[in-house]
């Protein structure tokens, strides 16, 4: 039975102008949504690359000098020397025998990898630069944050795949079953075929099967062509559990639009007021809820202004620099090429430097903490009202499944800190000891290497919503069942 | 005869079940919107000001210090919103709102506050301008589409052509009833947005508050004015009313969401703008290159000599003005034809890009109307793009008056480019750079920057005018 | 076949069916009478189980409609005033559809033409969609549907208003095929002429209830109109 009506509903369905158009317009939007997703992935890589190249550049230029140096001192028999900051290019050593000078003045780009998945779900992926540069200033200089991105862009958000499935794929499925009952009630096919020996339940479900089947197959099948043409990392097992993952958040999120549709058909209610209520449903789930969400989070939790963190930090910087050497150093400590040969004092102003920075850092440390605290407050927040809305609580799983969550970039943030330190450490004790840096020691410098998060780790934070949206789903699709023995075929 | 369609219109609406539930949480959300928006401009305006106050005081009592070395430790710009942030916050959030201005370097604009929310805030911030956008939009069609779809059903629209009323006063006087319904909701909430604007102390940069509120309510009119007319000229075209409630909803979601986003991705393929990492890296390279491909270096050592035969000496030593200072100055010179033509590039691209949305306006009236209403309420990008710009006039400024001040008060030492001749400056000096002040354009620039998007949303009511008049023409009075 | 005992249904208030006791047989056309909102629609729902009784039973070949309804439906054949068909489907495949919800999966093309050519519908028509049919058309499918599905007993509500007097005439001549093959049918109608020439016997329904029950052939034209309107003073 269930067959004969799916078959039934398939062939009314592919005969109606509305079911193509529909599914044209999918596919055009996931299509569309893969090639903006793939191109801002792209270009967020490029970015990287350019970073990374330029600072490696700046530094294998100065270790060519270095390597110059060292062939000259072989040749003449002198020592090997520190760098006196007053450089003249071509004679005595080079700048880059000063750890100080490589270490503050050329930077290693952090970068977190993107997952396979990336271009799926741009997430926050666009305002929380993936690529940071540490150096030997202060934390504040690594978390600038900037991008190179039209605000007004930013503010709209991308056109990714993640809106195509939170946003649009609603309205698709919406459209297609707003009237699943009332349609057949107002043409008067529902008697008809009632007077036949078949339940409303079964016509029911054989309805919703037919139009999920239909755009389910869709979805599934052009988001793995989407994943094929602009997912990376292909070939690892990883991608493919993550898209696994994003099959089945998928599912359950549109088996709960289905389900919705049926629960408010099932009130047997005319299509026109179905539609108002589906329409009215799906803005107070998908926009107006977790507009509030966040507006609570932020009205709660609202993170110190970057404002008062620049103020304390030039509070610092000041309190600091008084209780540094004197004017000259200071001024020397800006410009290395200025100082006159043989004056030794200026040599101490990298030090003084470095205690500036130090002192910095411990002043913005609580501040920091308060960033942090508040954002873990309001990601606490968020995580407990995502019940509230399917919608939030998908996009939460699909930046969780795209690795653009914003626990990953807190972890990456973390292990960003620690490099900072390490290769702040590295050059701050070669410098301090007046060890000149050799060629070989190029070799030596400290590289970031990003430690992935374990599979496990990603699945226990996606367990909330993933768990969050099976409920809500088994939920509304038990409703419908008990609703429906209420439904009147025939009007009074 | 209009008034009284308008009247039965007005009353079917209001008693009907629909407009309760959406009138409440309309009200309900709109007041919430404005608070919000009015708490967060506050809370905004004071950190700002502060801020502002606390780095103007630092860069004065940044204690005695060579003058260029006072130019490295710099200033900082926030950014000051007018008091209609409160209800539109346009670009404020992802923009930046801090600049460093500091000597050698210029400086994109930092802490942009959309780096510190939750994944959830690109849904979008609950603010009056979001909600008259994007949620009035559906009231009206929620209100608006069973006006002759539903007539038509039940048989009351031939009824009703058999008194002999006009098509034409039929469109206006339902169109007056459901506007007269709107606006019920609508207006107290403004009230609110408006009593919230008076505590706010009126005090806008730029000038012209109640224009602005009133060309912002014009705006917002309109835009309104064109979902009515189109709710009506699908509400008669339609052959039933859940075919023009489709219809509707579509293009609201079409306008609303598909659009803005499709505009944005499109002008970012048209105009791409490179990536921060690849901007900089290119940025660098060029400033190293120089900007004619002779580098810095090479550029410095001409001047010298231009100096050394200007002075007829050999020797840096024997030079008259304080080669530090000039040297470091020339450098900065020769850096800004390179920053020009980096950051205007960015900056020109994100104006065409702008541009380009404006104009894809044709096909959804919210973009257009979007652009009107942060410009007017001056967050929008334009705004931003002049006040990096200044920023960038007040760092040039403050470094060329230190470094002149370096250079002039070695000039009255002797032995000018001896060793130990370095200048220590105080306040006094260092208050020869002017606070920081950003000028906002003046209000007609921004009307005028604004002609054509006002042309196009003037383009849209007309259009769908003319559409529901024909609509209505056609209009079949049968079921079938 | 058909068998109502004490049924009752009320909505709030309203009684709809005061107590309805009704029985016919295969190769009975019962004619139920009565003006509108006298419970004759609500009957057929009830045997439908379209609507749920307050009170009492409605059996189908024995078997109670409420506690079985999927059970009794294999029996039942309902065609009412307008046959709604799926317009974008031809009268073949809506015909194939039906069938094959009755459960009867073993017809070729050439049965359901051959039920189609039975119903009188023209040979050009069946691979038409259903919305370029007319009225008559559309009536004509539904009995074929009920031939189809072999019904035992046929639920017909006012299924000839609105027929030209030739199309209701062809309806009625198929009615008399059927019952003659030993089906039972219930057929609400306001049309006395026809009541009397088709049916067999006849109910007239006042009020949620039976208030008389005759034989077509004890009485002529005549008394049946003389009948009919006294009871709806």
């Amino acid at each position: 039975m269930y067959r004969l009506i799916i078959s039934h509903e398939t062939r009314s369905l592919a005969r109606t102008g509305a079911l193509w158009a529909i599914l044209a317009l999918l596919v055009f939007a996931i299509g569309f949504a893969a090639f903006a997703g793939g191109r801002a992935i792209t270009r967020q890589a490029k970015g990287a690359a350019d970073a990374v190249a330029f600072e490696n550049g700046e530094r294998a230029k100065m270790r060519q000098d270095t390597e110059a140096y060292a062939a000259e001192v072989a040749a003449s028999g002198g020592t090997y020397e520190f760098a006196t900051v007053n450089h003249v290019p071509g004679r005595g050593p080079p700048q880059g025998t000063n750890a100080g000078v490589v270490g503050a003045e050329t930077a290693a780009y952090v970068v977190l990898p993107p997952t396979g998945l990336a271009a799926l779900s741009i997430g926050q992926s666009d305002v929380q630069l993936n690529y940071l540069p540490a150096s030997m200033g202060t934390t504040l200089d690594m978390i600038k944050n900037l991008e190179t991105e039209n605000p007004v862009n930013l503010q709209t958000g991308p056109f990714d795949i993640a809106f195509v499935v939170i946003f649009l794929l609603p309205i698709f499925i919406l459209a297609m079953t707003y009237d699943l009952l009332s349609s057949e009630k107002e043409r008067g096919t529902l008697a008809m075929i009632l007077a036949h020996p078949v339940s409303l339940r079964e016509l029911m479900a054989s309805k919703i099967v037919a139009r999920a089947a239909v755009i389910l197959a869709v979805v599934v099948g052009f988001g793995l062509l989407a994943l094929l043409s602009v997912g990376t990392q292909l070939d690892q097992a990883e991608t493919w559990v993550r898209f696994a993952l994003w099959i089945i958040a998928t599912l359950l999120y549109s088996l709960f639009w289905f389900s919705l549709a049926v629960l408010v058909n099932v009130y047997g209610r005319s299509s026109a007021t179905n539609g108002t209520i589906l329409a009215g449903i799906w803005l107070i789930l998908v926009v107006v809820v977790p507009t509030l969400v966040s507006l609570l989070a932020t009205t709660l939790y609202p993170a110190p202004s970057r404002m008062d963190l620049i103020v304390a930090a030039r509070e610092a910087q000041t309190a600091g620099e008084k209780n540094m050497g004197s004017a000259l150093d200071r001024f020397y400590s800006e410009h290395m090429d200025q100082v006159p040969t043989g004056d030794q004092r200026a040599m101490d102003f990298l030090t003084l430097a470095q205690a500036n920075a130090a002192n910095i850092e411990k002043a913005l440390l609580p501040l920091y903490e308060q960033f942090r605290e508040q954002s873990l407050h309001q990601e606490g927040l968020v995580q407990r009202f995502q019940y509230l809305s399917p919608a939030i609580m998908m996009q939460l799983a699909l930046n969780e499944i795209s690795g653009t969550s914003t626990a990953r970039y807190q972890d990456f943030l973390d292990q960003a800190f620690r490099f900072r330190s390490q290769w702040n450490d590295f050059f701050a004790s070669r410098f301090l000891k007046r060890e000149p840096l050799r060629p070989a020691d190029y070799d030596q410098f400290p590289s970031f290497s990003y430690v992935p998060e374990s599979l496990t780790t990603v699945l226990g934070r996606l367990a909330t919503s993933l768990a969050g949206l099976l409920l809500v789903c088994a939920g509304v699709t038990l409703l419908p069942f008990v609703g429906l023995r209420r439904y009147q075929v025939a009007a009074r | 005869m209009i008034a009284t369609i308008a009247r039965k219109e007005f009353l079917e609406i209001v008693r009907d079940g629909r407009f309760k539930w959406t009138a409440a949480l309309m009200v309900l959300l709109l007041v919430t919107a404005l608070l919000a928006g009015w708490q967060r401009f506050n809370s905004y305006s004071q950190i700002q000001a502060t801020a502002q106050g606390s780095t103007n005081t630092q860069w004065l009592k940044q204690g005695d210090k060579n003058p260029h070395t006072a130019a490295h430790y710099g200033n900082y710009a926030f950014k000051p919103l007018g008091p209609l942030a409160f209800f539109d916050s346009g670009i404020v959030n992802y923009a930046g709102t801090a600049v460093f201005m500091e000597a050698h370097k210029q400086n994109f604009a930092i802490a942009r506050p959309a780096t510190d929310t939750s994944a959830v805030a690109r849904f979008g911030e609950l603010n009056g301008a979001m909600i008259l956008q994007v949620l009035l939009p559906l009231l009206i069609i929620f209100l608006g589409f069973t006006a002759f779809s539903g007539e038509r059903e039940t048989g009351t629209l031939r009824q009703l052509m058999s008194m002999g009323v006009s098509r034409g006063s039929l469109l206006w006087g339902k169109a007056a009833g459901i506007a007269a319904a709107v606006l019920l909701v609508v207006l107290p909430c403004l009230a609110v947005g408006a009593l919230a604007l008076a505590a706010t102390g009126l005090q806008t940069a730029g000038g012209g508050i109640w224009t602005r509120v009133a060309l912002i309510g014009g705006a917002y009119l309109g835009y309104a004015a064109v979902f009515l007319f189109l709710t009506l000229a699908v509400s008669a075209w339609a052959k039933t009313a859940r075919t023009a409630l489709m219809a509707l909803v579509g293009f609201w979601a079409f306008t609303a969401f598909i659009m803005p986003k499709t505009a944005a991705e499109v002008s970012r393929l048209v105009e791409p703008s490179p990536a921060f990492g690849t901007f900089m890296a290119e940025m660098k390279e060029h400033q190293k290159r120089g900007i004619d491909g002779i580098s810095p270096r090479i550029k410095l050592a001409q001047y010298r000599g231009e100096l050394f035969r200007k002075y007829g000496v050999s020797r840096v030593q024997d030079l008259p003005v304080y080669w530090t200072a000039v040297s470091m100055q020339k450098l900065e010179e020769l850096d800004h034809p390179v920053f020009e033509q980096h950051y205007n590039a960015v900056r020109d691209e994100y104006a065409r890009q702008l541009r380009l949305q404006d104009r894809l306006g044709l096909l959804a009236p919210l973009l257009p109307l979007r652009s009107i209403s942060m410009t007017l309420a001056g967050t929008d990008l334009i705004q931003h793009n002049r006040f990096m710009a200044e920023t960038e006039v007040f760092r040039r400024n403050m470094v060329l008056k230190m470094n002149t001040y370096l250079s002039q008060a070695a000039a009255n030492l002797n032995g000018v480019n001896s060793a130990t001749n370095y200048m220590i400056a105080n306040e006094d000096v260092f208050a020869i750079v002017p606070p920081f002040r950003y000028e906002p354009p003046a209000l007609r620039d921004v009307i005028a920057s604004q002609a054509g998007n006002f042309t196009l949303l003037a383009g849209w009511l007309l259009a769908t005018i003319v559409l529901a008049l024909v609509a209505v023409k056609r209009m079949s009075l049968e079921r079938n | 076949m058909l068998e109502a005992i004490d049924l009752k249904k009320t909505y709030g208030d309203y009684q709809a069916l005061k107590g309805l006791n009704l029985r016919v047989n295969g190769g009975d056309i019962y004619c139920l009478l009565g003006a509108n909102g006298a419970g004759k629609t609500t009957t057929i729902n009830l045997f439908l189980n379209f609507v749920t009784p307050t009170s009492g039973v409605a059996r189908v070949n024995g078997i109670d409609v409420n506690a079985d309804p999927l059970q009794t439906k294999r029996y039942l054949a309902y065609i009412p005033e307008q046959v709604m068909l799926y317009g974008n489907l031809t009268g073949m495949e809506n015909l194939e559809y039906f069938a094959r919800l009755g459960g009867h999966d073993e017809y070729s093309a050439d049965d359901y033409r051959g039920f189609l050519r039975r119903v009188g519908l023209q040979e050009d028509a069946a691979g038409r969609r259903v919305k370029t049919y007319s009225k008559g058309m559309r009536q004509k499918v539904g009995v074929a549907i009920a031939l189809a599905k072999q019904a035992r007993a046929l639920l017909l509500d006012e299924p000839t208003s609105g027929l030209d007097p030739k199309a209701s005439n062809e309806f009625s001549e198929l009615l008399v095929q059927l019952k003659s093959e030993g089906a039972a049918i219930l057929m609400a109608t306001h049309d006395l002429f026809r009541a009397k020439e088709t049916g067999t016997r006849i109910g007239i329904m006042r009020g949620g209830q039976l208030v008389q029950e005759l034989s077509t052939d004890e009485v002529s034209h005549a008394d049946l109109e003389r009948i009919y309107l006294e009871h709806m003073h």
